[in-house]
C-alpha cells in the first residue's frame, strides 16, 4: 500500500502553485481595473458599475447559503430591501449620514435572517424555495402597507453619499468607489469564511447532512448562521443603494421578486460555489440586458433567456467554474509539458 | 500555511487605498465646456426666471444642431405597467408628425425613448445615459413621478429641462426648488378640487364623502376635494382610505355609504376602480360618483358592471376624440402611421400627443435653444392653446406655477355606448393660478 | 468503584418511520476493546450504529462513559468522541480529500486538525497522494479509505465501522485491518466493527455480539466464537462453502495471533 513519491504526483503539486499565482496575479490586475474605471468613463457608466458592484453584494451571501449550502433562498430581495428602507429613512426622515446608518442596515437584515434560516432546518429543497418567494413577492406589499413611513409606490428621496471635500471627487466616483471598497471587504471575508471550517461544514452538509453531523457539524447553527450572514450581506449591499441612488420605492425592482431571481441568476450565471462567482455574475445581469436592449427591447427578454439556458446547460458550474477549469487544463498541460522537458534534460549526460 | 493567507488577503485592501490615494492625486472631473447659445427665430420674449449662473456645469445647447432637436425620455415600455408608456408612443407620434412639416424652425426632433419598467432607479440609469451617452438636449415624458423624483435634483442643479413629465402630486416648495420640471399632467390636487367644486357648486351637493388610494397621490387629490368642498358649503361626511394591496374596499364602502352621503369622489387608479363602481352599487348606495381621470379610462370603465358605472362623472384636458374633429383625424392618422401597433383609443397616447405639442410650443417660443432658454419658455406660456387639449384649455405657467394645464372638462360616462360625454353645462373648471391654495 | 464501560447499551429499541428494527438491544462495550457485530443482511447492524449516532429515531438506555446520550444531539455525541464510518462510504464528494479529513476533524481546532493530517497521510498513503483530488472523483476503495481516515481525525475514544471492507480487493481489505489491528494495539482506541469479512474482523476482536431479526445475542468471547461451528458456518465460511477446513484454521489462526498482540499493548 505504500508507494514512494514518484515524478507524476509532483507535477499537479506544481501546477496548482502556478495557478494560484496566475489567479491571484488575474485578480489583482481585475482590482486595478476595477479601481481606475471611474476616473475614465463617464458618470453614467460609472453609476451603471456602481450598481453591479452594489448587486454583487447580496449575490455574494446567496451565494454563501445557496451555492455552499445548497439551501436555496427566493427571498434575497427582501433583505436588500430591508437595509435600503432602514438607510433611506434614516437618512431622509431622521437627518443621519449614510454611514451612520451601516450598523443598523447590516444588523435588522441580519436579525431577518437569522428568523427566515429557523424555518429551513424543517421545510426543505424546493418548499423552503417557495416560502422565501412568497416572502419577496410579499414585500413591496408591506413596503406600501406602510406607506406613511416608506413612502410607498411613490418613493422616499434621500440626499445621495457625498464625497469629502479634500477627496476632490464628483459623487458617482465616489460611490463607486465605496462600494468597491465594501464589495472587496465583503468579498474577502466571505472567503475566508467558505475557505474555512464553516465553508467545508456547508458544503458537506449539502453533500451529506447526516454525515456532517456524525462529524460534529451543528447543522441547525451552521444553517442559521450562514443565513443570518448572507442575509447582511444584502442588507449591506441595500444600504449603499440608497445611499447611492437617493430614491427607494415599492416599484424598484430589486426590492420585487425580480430582483430575488436576479441575484439567483447572477449567482448561478458567476458560478454557484465559486468565490468570484457573484461578481461575474452580477456583471452579466445587470449590464447584459441593457446592451441587449439597445440593439432590440423587444428581443432583448427571449434572447437573455435563450442565453442564461445556455450557460446553465453547457456550464454547470457557471462562468468562473467553467474557466476554472479550462485553466486547470491549460496549466495542467503546460507544466507536464514543463517537467517531460526538465526530465528528458535530466537525462542527458 | 494561514501566515501567507493573511498576507494576501491584505493585498486587495492595499489597491482599495492606493486607489483611493491616486483618486485624491487626479481629483474630480472637469465639466465640459460652455456652448454657445442657438437663436430661435420663433422665439417669444419671456421674464428670465433661471438665469445660467444659478447653474452648476452648465451646458447650454448639447442635442442641437441646424438640423435635429434630440429629446431623450425613460418610461415603462415593457412589464405590468407598460400601459402607461403608450403616452410616450402618442409623443413620439406627433413629433414624427410634426417633423414632416418642417420640425421646429427646420429642426427636425429626435425622440431617444428608454425602458425603465416603472422603476425609479432605471429611470435614473436611463436619464444619465440619455444626457451623457446620447447627449439629448432636455428630457421629456417620465411617466413616474418616483422616476422624475429620482433624477430632478441633479437636473435642477445642472438646469437641465424635464418637460410635460409626471410631478402631479408634488408640493409647491417642491415644485419651486425644481423650476427645471414642467408638470405633464394636471396635478392631482387641481383635479380634486375640479371634480368635488363641480359636485358642490354646480350639482348642489352637500353632504360628500370621498375615497382615496393610500400615498402622496391620494393625498394630493383629497387636499383639493377638501378646499372645493369648503369653499361651497358642502360637508364632507366620510373619508376612507385603501392600499393597492387591499383584496377588498367592502368595510371602507360600508363606512362610507353610512355617513349619508349624497356625493362620492373615487381616488384611485387602475383595476382598484372598477371594484370601488362594483362594491357601491352592490351596497345598495347611490351616490352621485365623480373620478379622476386615473379612473378614465374606458378599458378600466368597462371592466365594471355596466349598472355600476352609468352616469359616473370624471374629467379630462385632452379633448374626447370624434369623427367629425379634425384633430382627431389627424392623431388617428399619425398614430396609425407612427406607431401602427398602438391602440389609439388609449386615452394615454391622446394625452402623450397632446403633451408633445406642449413640448413644441416651448421649443418654438424659446428666444434661444439654450437650456435656461427653454426652461424660461417653459415657464413663461401665457395662455398657449394647443389643439389636442379641449377648446378653451390653455397652456399656462409662470415663475411659481410649473403646472401648464390646471383646466379640466368635466365629462360623463355612457356606461351603455362606452364613452364619455362632455357635459353640456359649465363643462370647464379653470384652475389656472390656484395650485398654491391646495396645501 | 468500577469504572464504567466506555459504552452501555440497555433495552434500546430502534426504528424508521412506525416500523420497528431493534428490539431491546444489550451491549457493553470496554475502553479499549474491539468488539464485532456479526448478522445477516437486513439485520439491523447499521441501524444500531445509526441509533448510537443519534440518527435514527431510538428509545433506551444509552450511556456513554456513564453518561446518558439520551439528550445529545448527532453532533454533540461526536464532540464526546463517538466516530461513524457509515456503510457505504458517504464521503464528501464536492470537497477534496484533504477538505473530507479537516471536516472529520471539524470538532477539534483547526490547528490541531492540520496537524493530524499527516499521521493519516502517513498511514494512507494513497490519501496522502491524492490530497488535493475531489472526493466524488476517487475510487470505491480510496474513498473507503478516507471515511475511515476522516472518522478517525475526530480523535475519537469510539469508532463505529459499519463494513469497513465494502467494495475493496481482498488485499486492501487485509491492509485495512492490519492497520485498524495497529490503531487498536498502539492506541488502545475502542471499535465497533460491523463486518462481512468476519475472519479478518474477529481477527481483531476481543469479543463478538451477533444480530439476528433486530435481536441481539449475548456477547460471545473469541473461544465462543472458535468452538461454535454454527456460527462459522453461517458468518465465517459462506464464501468458503467450498474450502470450509482451510478457513477454519484460517480464522483460527489469525484470531490467535492477534489476540496475543492485544494482550501484550
Ligand atoms: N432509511 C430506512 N427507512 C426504512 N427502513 C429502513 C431504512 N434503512 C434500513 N431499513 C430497514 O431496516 C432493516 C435493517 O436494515 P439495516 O440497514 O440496519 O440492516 P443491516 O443489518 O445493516 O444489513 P446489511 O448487512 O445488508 O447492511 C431492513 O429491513 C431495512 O429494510
Ligand atoms: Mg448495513
Amino acid at each position: 500500500m505504500t508507494m514512494p513519491l514518484s515524478a507524476p504526483a509532483v507535477a499537479p503539486v506544481v501546477a496548482a502553485r502556478t495557478r494560484v499565482r496566475i489567479g491571484y496575479l488575474l485578480v489583482l490586475a481585475a482590482i486595478l481595473a476595477a479601481a481606475v474605471v471611474p476616473f475614465l468613463a463617464p458618470p453614467y457608466v460609472v453609476q451603471n458599475y456602481t450598481r453591479v458592484l452594489i448587486v454583487a453584494l447580496p449575490t455574494v451571501g446567496l451565494n454563501l447559503l445557496t451555492g455552499y449550502g445548497g439551501v436555496i433562498s427566493l427571498g434575497q430581495s427582501v433583505f436588500f430591501g430591508l437595509g435600503a428602507y432602514v438607510t433611506a429613512i434614516l437618512v431622509a426622515d431622521h437627518g443621519w449620514a449614510w454611514w451612520q446608518t451601516l450598523p443598523l442596515a447590516v444588523a435588522l437584515p441580519l436579525a431577518a435572517g437569522v428568523l427566515i434560516g429557523i424555518p429551513s432546518l424543517r421545510i426543505r429543497g424546493v418548499y423552503f424555495a417557495i416560502v422565501t418567494l412568497v416572502l419577496a413577492a410579499w414585500f413591496p406589499n408591506v413596503i406600501q402597507r406602510f406607506n406613511e413611513t416608506t413612502g410607498g409606490n411613490q418613493g422616499k428621496s434621500l440626499t445621495v453619499m457625498q464625497a469629502p471635500g479634500w477627496l476632490g471627487l464628483a459623487q458617482d466616483q465616489y460611490g463607486y468607489l465605496v462600494s468597491l471598497c465594501f464589495l472587496l471587504l465583503v468579498l474577502l471575508l466571505l472567503r475566508n469564511l467558505a475557505r474555512g471550517r464553516t465553508g467545508r461544514a456547508l458544503t458537506a452538509m449539502r453533500d451529506n447532512e447526516v454525515a456532517a453531523a456524525t462529524q460534529g457539524v451543528d447543522v441547525a447553527r451552521t444553517k442559521i448562521y450562514v443565513s443570518g450572514l448572507s442575509a447582511a450581506a444584502a442588507g449591506l449591499g441595500g444600504c449603499l443603494y440608497a445611499a447611492t441612488q437617493g430614491i427607494v420605492s415599492s416599484e424598484t425592482a430589486y426590492f420585487t421578486v425580480v430582483g430575488a431571481i436576479e441575484f439567483l441568476a447572477a449567482m448561478v450565471i458567476g458560478g454557484a460555489g465559486t468565490v468570484l462567482g457573484p461578481i461575474v455574475g452580477a456583471l452579466v445581469t445587470e449590464r447584459l440586458p441593457v446592451l441587449l436592449s439597445d440593439v432590440d427591447p423587444q428581443l432583448a427578454v427571449a434572447a437573455y433567456g435563450v442565453l442564461l439556458i445556455v450557460v446553465v446547460r453547457v456550464m454547470p458550474a457557471g462562468l468562473v467554474g467553467f474557466a476554472t477549469t479550462l485553466a486547470r487544463r491549460l496549466t495542467a498541460r503546460v507544466t507536464q509539458h514543463h517537467t517531460t522537458v526538465n526530465a528528458r534534460n535530466e537525462g542527458k549526460p | 500555511m494561514s501566515r501567507r493567507n493573511s498576507n494576501r488577503q491584505l493585498v486587495p485592501l492595499t489597491w482599495c487605498l492606493a486607489g483611493l490615494l491616486l483618486v485624491a492625486a487626479c481629483g474630480g472631473r472637469g465639466s465640459d465646456a460652455d456652448t454657445g447659445g442657438v437663436k430661435n427665430d420663433s422665439g417669444v420674449k419671456v421674464a428670465q426666471v433661471v438665469k445660467k449662473d444659478d447653474c452648476t456645469g452648465y451646458q447650454a445647447s448639447p442635442g442641437i444642431s441646424d438640423d435635429e432637436i434630440k429629446l431623450g425620455s425613460s418610461y415603462p415600455d415593457s412589464g405590468p405597467l407598460a400601459s402607461i408608456g403608450e403616452t410616450n408612443k402618442g409623443m413620439e407620434s406627433y413629433f414624427k408628425h410634426l417633423n414632416e412639416s418642417g420640425g421646429i424652425n427646420g429642426r427636425k426632433i429626435t425622440l431617444i425613448g428608454k425602458d425603465d419598467q416603472y422603476d425609479p432607479t432605471k429611470a435614473s440609469a436611463n436619464v444619465n445615459e440619455l444626457l451623457q451617452k446620447d447627449r439629448v438636449f432636455a428630457i421629456v415624458g417620465v411617466q413616474s413621478t418616483t422616476g422624475t423624483m429620482a433624477v430632478w435634483d441633479q437636473l435642477a442643479r445642472e438646469c437641465v429641462p424635464i418637460l410635460e413629465s409626471t410631478i402631479s402630486s408634488a408640493t409647491r416648495d417642491q415644485r419651486a426648488a425644481h423650476r427645471n420640471a414642467i408638470d405633464g399632467l394636471v396635478p392631482y390636487a387641481s383635479e380634486g378640487y375640479a371634480l368635488a367644486g363641480y359636485l358642490t357648486k354646480t350639482l348642489g351637493e352637500k353632504k360628500v364623502a370621498v375615497i382615496t388610494q393610500d400615498g402622496s397621490f391620494g393625498d394630493a387629490a383629497a387636499r383639493g376635494v377638501e378646499r372645493a368642498i369648503e369653499e361651497n358649503g358642502g360637508k364632507l361626511v366620510a373619508h376612507e382610505s385603501f392600499q393597492v394591496t387591499d383584496p377588498t374596499v367592502r368595510s371602507q364602502v360600508t363606512t362610507l355609504k353610512a355617513s349619508g352621503a349624497d356625493a362620492l369622489v373615487v381616488i384611485a387608479a387602475g383595476t382598484k376602480c372598477p371594484q370601488i363602481f362594483d362594491t357601491v352599487a352592490a351596497s345598495g348606495w347611490k351616490p352621485t360618483i365623480a373620478t379622476t381621470f386615473t379612473c378614465s379610462n374606458t378599458t378600466l370603465m368597462g371592466l365594471a358592471k355596466p349598472a355600476s358605472t352609468d352616469g359616473i362623472i370624471s374629467d379630462g384636458w385632452v379633448r374626447v376624440r370624434t369623427a367629425d374633429d379634425p384633430e382627431s383625424k389627424t392623431f388617428l392618422d399619425a398614430v396609425k402611421k407612427y406607431a401602427p401597433g398602438v391602440n389609439a383609443s388609449s386615452e394615454n397616447v391622446a394625452i402623450g400627443w397632446a403633451q408633445g405639442q406642449i413640448v413644441a410650443a416651448i421649443l418654438e417660443r424659446a428666444t434661444e435653444l439654450t437650456r435656461v432658454g427653454v426652461i424660461n419658455s417653459a415657464l413663461g406660456l401665457d395662455g398657449v392653446a394647443v389643439p389636442m387639449a379641449v377648446d378653451g384649455v390653455k397652456a399656462s405657467t409662470s415663475a411659481d406655477d410649473s403646472a401648464p394645464i390646471e383646466s379640466v372638462q368635466i365629462r360623463t360616462f355612457d356606461s351603455a355606448a362606452g364613452a364619455w360625454t362632455p357635459v353640456t353645462t359649465d363643462a370647464l373648471v379653470d384652475m389656472t393660478g390656484k395650485l398654491g391654495d391646495f396645501e | 468503584m468500577t469504572a464504567h464501560p466506555l459504552l452501555e447499551v440497555r433495552e434500546l429499541s430502534a426504528g424508521y418511520g412506525s416500523t420497528t428494527v431493534l428490539r431491546d438491544v444489550e451491549l457493553r462495550i470496554d475502553a479499549g476493546e474491539v468488539v464485532v457485530l456479526l448478522g445477516p443482511n437486513g439485520a439491523g447492524k447499521t441501524t444500531l450504529l445509526r441509533a448510537l449516532t443519534g440518527s435514527v429515531r431510538a428509545h433506551g438506555d444509552l450511556r456513554f462513559a456513564g453518561a446518558s446520550l439520551a439528550r445529545t444531539t448527532t453532533d454533540g455525541r461526536a464532540r464526546l468522541g463517538i466516530a461513524h464510518v457509515p456503510q457505504g462510504r458517504g464521503t464528501f464528494t464536492d470537497l477534496t480529500v484533504e477538505e473530507n479529513l479537516l471536516v472529520g476533524g471539524y470538532t477539534r481546532r483547526d490547528r490541531e486538525a492540520r496537524a493530524d493530517l499527516d499521521r493519516w497521510y502517513d498511514f494512507f498513503p494513497r490519501l496522502g497522494e491524492r490530497r488535493h483530488q475531489l472526493a466524488g472523483s476517487m475510487s470505491g476503495g480510496e474513498q473507503q479509505m478516507l471515511a475511515v481516515a476522516r472518522a478517525l481525525m475526530l480523535r475519537p475514544r469510539l469508532l463505529l465501522l459499519d463494513e469497513p471492507s465494502l467494495g475493496l480487493a481482498p488485499v486492501v481489505t487485509q491492509a485495512l485491518f492490519r492497520q485498524l489491528g495497529r490503531l487498536s494495539t498502539e492506541t488502545a482506541l475502542t471499535m465497533l466493527v460491523v463486518e462481512q469479512a468476519a475472519h479478518l474482523a474477529l481477527g481483531i476482536a476481543s469479543r463478538a455480539y451477533t444480530l439476528t431479526h433486530g435481536t441481539i445475542s449475548a456477547p460471545l468471547s473469541p473461544q465462543d466464537l472458535a468452538d461454535q461451528e454454527e456460527l462459522r458456518r453461517v458468518y465465517l465460511g459462506a464464501a468458503h462453502a467450498a474450502g470450509q477446513a482451510q478457513t477454519t484454521t484460517k480464522g483460527r489462526t489469525a484470531w490467535t495471533s492477534s489476540s496475543n498482540g492485544s494482550s501484550t499493548a
